[in-house]
């Protein structure tokens, strides 16, 4: 078995993941839950951190929440963003560069405000420009999240069974992306 | 971003295939078992293929393009599907490469990249791992 480097993300990332995480987890509080809280109890944060292993390599993410149950997009979609960070120079055979660490950030604050707790998780596939895009197949339905080098990000959509496809530029249209990935629960 | 602009070669047929190597990491696989391409595969304006007429002539078969890419799949779309998305079709021979061509044309935008994966079809499918 080779051995494992370690790399944590850093500062940035944990960042990142955090805020991701705790807006997660807040969403699980209903309005009444949280006038509970407020009044009798005060939620406490408490530390927490998750390893992700990519191509020998070891990933430590730390950060805090309220203890919430993680939802179940959120080890398959860190696991994806991991992966992108290990991929080696032509990893399409093709000349392709490593992910732009910029795109990363950019898909993971946006998909943050996103995805809510029932939310199916998006397949991270790296493109061969740098970039990164998310995905969801599901019920007929094409939804792809576009991040590119020194582009606005944007969403594709297509419902396979009734041919409509449109486009729609992030985070204008933030609202009908979350609506359409309400949809795909 | 690629500087070179190609023109569409009418002497390659409509039925010629065009050979794409695909990494794992661009294959998803359904429940059924089924590889699944990524759109991702067919977003590069200069998208590079192999011309089966070359290879043919030279001798090889298809899975020579990816002889030194284990784990790969290959794809392969047509010349006219390719057009019929608004995207030249050429030759770009390399030294490393004879067989080597083109599909350019703008693939990001509209779905194009999507609608040309589902031209696609597999030619060798590649080897499933956990560890893509």
């Amino acid at each position: 078995m080779p051995a494992l480097g370690t790399a944590e993300l850093t500062i940035q990332d944990r960042g990142i993941l955090a805020t991701s995480a705790s807006a997660a987890y807040l969403d699980y509080f209903s309005g009444e839950d949280r006038v509970f809280l407020s009044t009798f109890q005060q939620p406490v944060l408490v530390s927490r951190q998750r390893k992700y292993y990519s191509r020998g390599q070891m990933f430590q993410i730390e950060w805090q929440d309220y203890g919430q149950p993680l939802p179940g997009w959120f080890d398959p979609l860190m696991q994806g963003f991991v992966d992108l960070r290990t991929l080696p120079q032509n990893w399409d055979s093709y000349g392709a560069s490593p992910i732009d660490q910029k795109a990363v950030h950019e898909a993971m604050n946006l998909i943050n405000g996103i995805l809510g707790p029932t939310s199916p998780a998006p397949r991270v596939v790296p493109l061969s420009s740098g970039g990164l895009q998310l995905e969801w197949h599901r019920q007929g339905i094409d939804l792809e999240v576009v991040f590119d080098r020194g582009e606005q990000p944007f969403f594709y959509y297509r419902n396979r069974v009734s041919g409509d496809e449109s486009e729609h530029a992030l985070p204008q249209d933030n609202a009908r992306l979350r609506s359409i990935i309400g949809d795909l629960e | 971003m690629s500087s070179r602009i190609f023109v569409d070669d009418l002497s390659i047929q409509a039925v010629e295939r065009l050979f794409r190597r695909i990494p794992p990491t661009w294959v998803d696989w359904d429940e059924q078992g089924n590889a699944v391409i990524s759109s991702a595969a067919f977003k590069d304006v200069e998208l590079s293929i192999n011309l089966e007429s070359v290879m043919a002539r030279d001798g090889r078969p298809p899975e020579d393009a990816i002889r030194n890419h284990p784990r790969y799949g290959l794809a392969s779309i047509t010349a006219a599907h390719a057009r019929s998305l608004n995207q030249a079709v050429a030759a770009d021979p390399l030294p490393e490469e004879p067989a080597h061509g083109v599909v350019y044309g703008q693939k990001k935008r509209a779905g194009i990249s999507g609608k040309l994966r589902d031209g696609a079809e597999w030619v060798m499918w590649p080897v499933k791992s956990e560890a893509s």
